[in-house]
Parts: structure tokens; C-alpha cells; sequence
């Protein structure tokens, strides 16, 4: 080989294998760490509303509290228990690993307080895995609901707290209601506060009655209907009840420090009762001489007690029916029947429709022979999606209307209505019919860039949407790392959703005027959750 | 660094085929003055003992050319390597990796001593065992409010790098597979052409659409279809 051969070689080697080291690329060129943030498979969407659909003002400024025995395991969507509402609109999980079953139901309480409305009691009872939407109607005073009226007063107390003169507040029929109700503290009775300590100077009290007329009123009963943390006025635990509801009241005194909790002796409290009030315990209309319990709601835990039975009796002065009964604390009072229920095998509701797209729905459910509204209820009626009533009446008879709208002041139109069914034990298919004109099927996928790291975050959140400058918010559906799909927008329209995290609202505009929308990308600011 | 280092490595070859022209290293023959040359006998096997990028090894030779300017040879290398519990700072963010790398390759090749001297070209063929399998995670939990990601919900990125298992071999070198005297030494370098590589890249938990950069990184690493080898060989006359 001679060394002319052997440096040519050389040469020829060495730019053969710079060109190749070069000609590679960097192995990690353009890797971007994506995250999903589905932190747990419980998540569940809340819309606190005004229980008057015809005034739009929402709820503001809430203070959220969750009680109860489950407390623990709940959490705001950002991992917190900061629990704080924007709009009305706010978001809990469980903790990753807490899995509610029928066995194991995770159980708790949601007391909201905000300015000028009444306090809601919320108990939540899940059994089941899954995402689920709620609406609580909260009760503003200045703007009842139809069913609902109040009266306000002020007592004098004096010094030593005695009551100088019996006292009566009469709730007034207003606002549609036909029945009264009528508070009496005797003269000499004493207010205490919380802690026994006795009250005095000038006492401003509220009365709020709701009927059992109207939908309104029903919806703003605390907690809905099923009742699953009660006791008896011995403070035994009962078995979970349905209330059928004569009527209930409100009752709050204060002398603006000491809020009064209880009296020196009962008062006497006298509610006039709907004729064409059912009494399940001899399935007939209510009459004079039935019974009829009386409850009282703790108002911070959310617990029912059985404090006596009323008897039925007819006011020879108005005709009517009425019970008179004492109270000798304050809180949310209810004169109700109460069902058993049957906690393991509540009827499964199926619901099958053509489309394979989240659909959340407004629901009713009603008194199957006299169309007497029982409850209402947001719920995706995607194809073969089920839900089960949980501690439902052992022995009612309901149907179900779906309506094509997304909340009860947007009611839409009615769908489908199913046939008659037992709540405990059945099954019942509800077939969702395909609408005249075929829904717009809109896909959404969403990412968001982290501002430094370059890492990509799948958000998962509830999304609450609306027409702009049309109504107040409804559930969209849950946006699961990033992505979801709808058919609830008409291409044209123009749009506002909205999500809450943190306590901080976040509400974008768009005009929808595609079928896909799956390249979105918002920069998430520093300091974000999942960009740290 | 990657390439600075093999910028280096190559001029260092350079050089060192530049030697080749030294007398001393092309001793194929052995002049003896005032008589006729004295015939060589050539030995026909070899064993050799490999220092390879690609592993330790051995490998056996034959000679298939009187003047043993053609050799066949059989032979494999292979080295594991488990590198476990690496902890690397991502902007501090702690992972902690465990990653196993096989190297390694059996298969026949031929060395062709064109001129006769130290100097060879060497093809072949191989079944390549290289490859390399691992999975980093988060080496803390983090925290979210009150929920506390463990590593494992957070996810764990597992990867592997495959090639195609038969691969052409080719690489020049010096020294015999068969030495002249009873030990020698040579070394080879060449390349596998193990055309692109195979990678698997699967994550677990929250990181699960972070697969999505199989592709990517499938596509990245294309480029790299060759494999390089150094072979340093200790090699010993059999008969």
C-alpha cells in the first residue's frame, strides 16, 4: 500500500463519516411531555341557581362548606379544600382512590351561604363511579320564587329577654301560594342563642313559607326529597326516607350579633295544608285525623330529625286543613310523609339514542298519575348511558320527560317522556328520538402550553356553556384530558363557556362555525398546577 | 461531544494509517540477505480474543487463501450494561432511571489482506443483539393541593431501542485474525448498517399522551442507520 493509496483512503474515510455524524439529528428533537390532569375518576359539576327562573341574577359571593361524615374525602377540583364558586359555577373530585359503591356510599353536605339568600343544605349521597352534575337552587328573599313568600318582622326583647307580648307572623298567601303559615311565641318566652345565652334587644325575624304546588318551591326544598342522614327525636339513626312534602318553612332570628337557635318554652307554629297533598300511608288524598310527621333540619350537618307527628285537623274559620305543632328550636322545618325506599335496587333508567356524543339534558321526574313534579336533574343521554335512583319510594310509580334544553329556566323542547314505571326494581329503556334536523356534531380538543418547560397540559375540567346574551349557564359536559365532543352547539351561534378553577373564571367566546375544533391551544400562565 | 469525540477518533485513524507506510509494521515478508527467500509457512486457525464497542468476544479464523490473504471468521461479542437507579435533574425535577443496554453480535465475516500486509478490509454479516430497554419516573411525589401524586400515578416512561437483527458488516483494520507469530494484536473499524432503528417509547399514567413522540422519536432517529465498531483484537496462532 503506498502512502499516496493510504492518505486518499484516509481522507475519504474521515469526510465520509463527518458527513454521516452531521447528517443525524438530534434524537430528542421536538419531544414534548404532555400531561394528562384527570386526577380522579369522580368529578362532579355544580350550577348554584336562583330558584326563581324568571330573575337572572345568580348567586354570588358563595360560602361553601363541606360537612359530613365522607367531608374528608372531597376535594375542589384543584386539589384544594379551598372550595370557592364564581358565577354560581364550581367543581369538586374525590380524592384519587376513594371509589363510592352501593356498599360504600360517599356521603356529605354542601352548605352554601350567600347575601340575601337563604342558606342551602345540600346532602350528596354517591354510590356510583363517575362524573355527575348538580343544580342547586338557592332562594334570594327579595325575589321568591312562585310558591314561596315570606314575612318579615321585628321583635322587641327587653332586658331581662322576657317577651313582653305574644307575638304572631303570619307568612301571607302571595306569590301564588294558597296556604299560610303561622308563627306564635308566647309571651315571657325567652331567645337563646347557640350557646344558651339569653337574647335581647330588637330581634329581626324571617319567615319563609314554601307550598307544595308549585315546581319552584319544591326545588328549593333543602337538599331534595330523599333524605338519607336522618334521626329519631331520640337521636337513634332511621332508615333513608322520601319525603312527600306538605309544605315546609324557614325560620331565622337574630338581633344581628347572636343568632337566636332555641327557646325558653315551644312556639307554636300552624301551617295550612293542600288538600290534594298524597298521603302514601293510606294512598289517599290528605284528610282530617291523618298524621303527619314534623321535621327539623340541622342546618349545619345536614341531618333530618323526626321530631313529632302532627294531627290533621280542619280550621272551622277557613275550611281549610291545617296542623299546628311546636317548635322549640329554629332551622328549616318540614311537615312531610315520608316513604321508604329502597337502597339497593332502584330502578336502572337506559337511555339509547342514535348518537354516540355527551349530551347532558334536563330531566323530570314525575308522579306517574298525577304528573306532580318529584325532582329534576341534568344527565347525559348518550347512547346506553344508565342511571340508577338511588333510595327511591318504594312504591311510587314515575315517568320521565327529557327536554331538549340544558337547565330548568332553558327547559327546551320535550323529547321523549317514558312510559309509567316502579322506581325500586325495574328497568325502563327511554329512546331518545332523532331530531328533525340532524345535530351538529363538534369535536374539541384542547391543550395547554406551559409558558417555560414547554411541557403540554390535557386539561380536565367541567364545561358550562351558554348563548350569548341569552341565558345563565348549563353543564356542556366534562372535558376529559383535553377533550370532548358535543352536540349541543348550532354552527353560527356564538358561544361563551366557561370553567372554574380555583375559585377564578375562566370564559372564552367563540362563534362556532366548525365541526372540529381540535388544535386549540391557550398558554397557561406560570405558576399554573401541573406546568411547576 | 458525540461527535467531537468521533471527529477525534477519526483523525486519530488517520494518522495511524499514515504509519502504515512504516517497514516495520508491513513485515509480511522476511528478506534474508545472501540467501533465497525461505518459504512461509502460514498457520490456517486463529482464536482471537475481542475489545469491542460492541462487547468482549471471541472469535475463531481460517484461513482460506494460501497466503492467507482471505480469512473466514466466526465470532461474537457481547456485553450487558444496567445502569439502575440514574437520577437525572430535569429544572429540578428529579427522575430516576433504570436502563439496561445489551451489546452485541455474532456472525461471519471474511478479511481480505489486499496487499498483503497488516492492512485489511473485513465484510460480513451478523445477528445484532444491541439493544437498549429502560424506564425513568419521577424520583418524588408531588404534590397537588392535598392529593399527592405518587410517581406511579404520575406515569413512568418506558422506551426501547431496537435494530433490524441481521445487519452487513463491513470495516477496515489492521493486523492478521491469523498472526504470524504466536500472538498478535489488530484492530477494525468498521460499521453494522442496522438500517433505522426501532423505537418504543410507551408511557404510563399522566403521562400516557407523551407516546405520541414514538413517532417523533422514530422519525428522529432515522438517521442512525449505521452502527460503529472499534474492535481491538488479541489474536493467537492455533497451527
Amino acid at each position: 500500500m503506498t502512502p499516496k493509496f493510504n492518505h486518499y483512503l484516509s481522507i475519504a474515510l474521515l469526510f465520509f463519516s463527518l458527513l454521516f455524524i452531521n447528517a443525524c439529528k438530534n434524537p430528542t428533537d421536538g419531544l414534548i411531555v404532555t400531561v394528562n390532569s384527570d386526577l380522579s375518576e369522580n368529578n362532579y359539576g355544580f350550577i348554584v341557581a336562583n330558584a326563581n327562573p324568571d330573575v337572572e341574577e345568580v348567586p354570588q359571593d358563595l360560602n361553601i362548606k363541606i360537612v359530613g361524615p365522607d367531608a374528608d374525602y372531597v376535594l375542589s377540583s384543584d386539589g384544594t379544600k379551598n372550595f370557592e364558586a364564581t358565577s354560581g359555577l364550581f367543581s369538586l373530585i374525590l380524592k384519587p382512590g376513594v371509589t363510592p359503591s352501593e356498599s360504600n356510599p360517599i356521603k356529605f353536605t354542601i352548605m352554601i351561604e350567600s347575601n340575601g339568600f337563604l342558606k342551602s343544605i345540600t346532602p350528596i349521597e354517591i354510590s356510583n363511579e363517575g362524573n355527575e352534575s348538580f343544580t342547586i337552587y338557592m332562594v334570594k328573599a327579595s325575589a321568591l320564587p312562585e310558591g314561596v313568600a315570606m314575612k318579615e318582622q321585628t321583635i322587641a326583647l327587653p332586658a331581662n329577654g322576657e317577651l313582653e307580648e305574644t307575638t304572631v307572623i303570619e307568612v301571607p298567601m302571595t306569590n301564588g301560594k294558597q296556604e299560610t303559615a303561622i308563627i306564635e311565641i308566647p309571651k315571657g318566652t325567652k331567645m337563646l342563642d347557640a350557646d344558651g345565652n339569653v337574647i335581647t334587644g330588637s330581634i329581626y325575624a324571617s319567615v319563609v313559607h314554601f307550598d307544595n304546588r308549585s315546581e319552584e318551591s319544591l326545588n328549593s326544598f333543602p337538599g331534595g326529597f330523599t333524605a338519607t342522614n336522618l334521626v329519631d327525636k331520640d337521636g337513634n339513626a332511621m332508615e333513608p326516607v322520601v319525603f312527600e312534602t306538605a309544605g315546609f318553612i324557614s325560620i331565622e332570628m337574630s338581633n344581628g350579633t347572636q343568632s337566636v337557635k332555641s327557646f325558653s318554652n315551644p312556639i307554636e307554629v300552624t301551617m295550612e295544608i293542600n288538600d290534594e297533598t298524597f298521603n302514601p300511608e293510606n294512598e289517599t288524598n290528605i284528610k282530617e285525623g291523618d298524621s303527619i310527621p314534623t321535621w327539623s333540619l340541622d342546618t349545619k350537618t345536614g341531618q333530618w330529625t323526626m321530631e313529632d307527628v302532627a294531627v290533621v285537623v280542619k280550621n272551622p274559620s277557613t275550611n281549610k286543613l291545617e296542623t299546628v305543632f311546636p317548635i322549640t328550636h329554629l332551622s328549616y322545618w318540614n311537615l312531610g310523609f315520608k316513604y321508604n325506599t329502597c337502597p339497593k335496587n332502584g330502578s336502572v333508567v337506559t337511555f339509547k339514542s342514535s348518537t354516540e356524543t355527551e349530551g347532558y339534558r334536563y330531566i323530570e321526574v314525575r308522579n306517574a298519575k298525577t304528573k306532580a313534579f318529584i325532582s329534576s336533574k341534568n344527565l347525559n343521554v348518550i347512547n346506553n348511558r344508565s342511571f340508577q335512583f338511588n333510595f327511591a319510594h318504594k312504591r311510587k310509580d314515575v315517568l320521565i320527560r327529557v327536554y331538549s334544553g340544558k337547565n330548568k329556566k332553558n327547559k327546551g323542547d320535550l323529547i321523549t317522556e317514558s312510559g309509567s314505571f316502579k322506581m325500586c326494581g325495574s328497568s325502563q329503556t327511554i329512546t331518545i328520538p332523532d331530531p328533525v334536523k340532524p345535530p351538529t356534531i363538534v369535536n374539541i380538543e384542547i391543550s395547554g402550553k406551559c409558558q417555560v418547560g414547554g411541557r403540554v397540559l390535557r386539561p380536565s375540567f367541567f364545561v358550562y356553556f351558554k348563548e350569548k346574551g341569552k341565558d345563565s349557564y348549563g353543564i356542556l359536559g366534562y372535558l376529559k384530558n383535553g377533550r370532548l365532543t358535543t352536540d349541543r352547539f348550532e354552527i353560527g351561534k356564538t358561544y361563551i363557556f366557561a370553567t372554574v378553577y380555583s375559585g377564578k373564571l375562566y370564559e372564552y367566546e367563540q362563534t362556532v362555525q366548525q365541526n372540529d375544533y381540535t388544535e386549540v391551544v391557550i398558554e397557561l400562565p406560570l405558576g399554573t398546577p401541573g406546568c411547576k | 461531544m458525540n461527535k467531537i469525540f468521533a471527529t477525534i477518533a477519526l483523525l486519530f485513524m488517520v494518522i495511524l494509517s499514515q504509519a502504515q507506510s512504516n517497514p516495520l509494521l508491513d513485515s509480511v515478508r522476511i528478506i534474508s540477505k545472501g540467501s533465497p527467500p525461505k518459504p512461509i509457512k502460514y498457520a490456517k486457525w486463529g482464536l482471537g480474543v475481542q475489545f469491542s464497542t460492541n462487547g468482549l468476544g471471541l472469535q475463531i479464523a481460517r484461513s482460506i487463501h494460501p497466503k492467507n490473504k482471505l480469512i473466514v471468521k466466526l465470532g461474537g461479542n457481547y456485553l450487558p450494561i444496567k445502569v439502575q437507579d440514574h437520577i437525572i435533574d430535569f429544572s429540578g425535577t428529579k427522575t430516576v432511571s433504570n436502563i439496561a443496554i445489551n451489546l452485541g453480535a455474532m456472525g461471519a465475516y471474511l478479511d481480505w489482506r489486499p496487499f498483503g500486509n497488516a492492512f485489511k478490509l473485513t465484510g460480513g454479516c451478523a445477528y445484532i443483539f444491541s439493544n437498549i430497554s429502560g424506564n425513568s419516573a419521577l424520583m418524588d411525589s408531588i404534590d397537588q393541593g392535598e392529593i399527592r401524586l405518587e410517581p406511579e400515578k404520575v406515569g413512568v416512561i418506558n422506551y426501547g431501542i431496537k435494530t433490524r437483527p441481521i445487519a452487513p458488516f463491513v470495516a477496515f483494520g489492521f493486523g492478521r485474525a491469523i498472526p504470524k507469530r504466536r500472538v498478535g494484536f489488530g484492530f477494525e473499524l468498521g460499521t453494522y448498517y442496522i438500517g433505522p432503528p426501532k423505537v418504543s417509547f410507551k408511557c404510563t399514567g399522566l403521562l400516557e399522551p407523551t407516546s405520541e413522540n414514538e413517532a417523533l422519536l422514530n422519525e428522529n432517529l432515522k438517521g442512525y442507520q449505521w452502527l460503529p465498531v472499534l474492535n481491538l483484537n488479541l489474536t493467537i496462532k492455533l497451527k
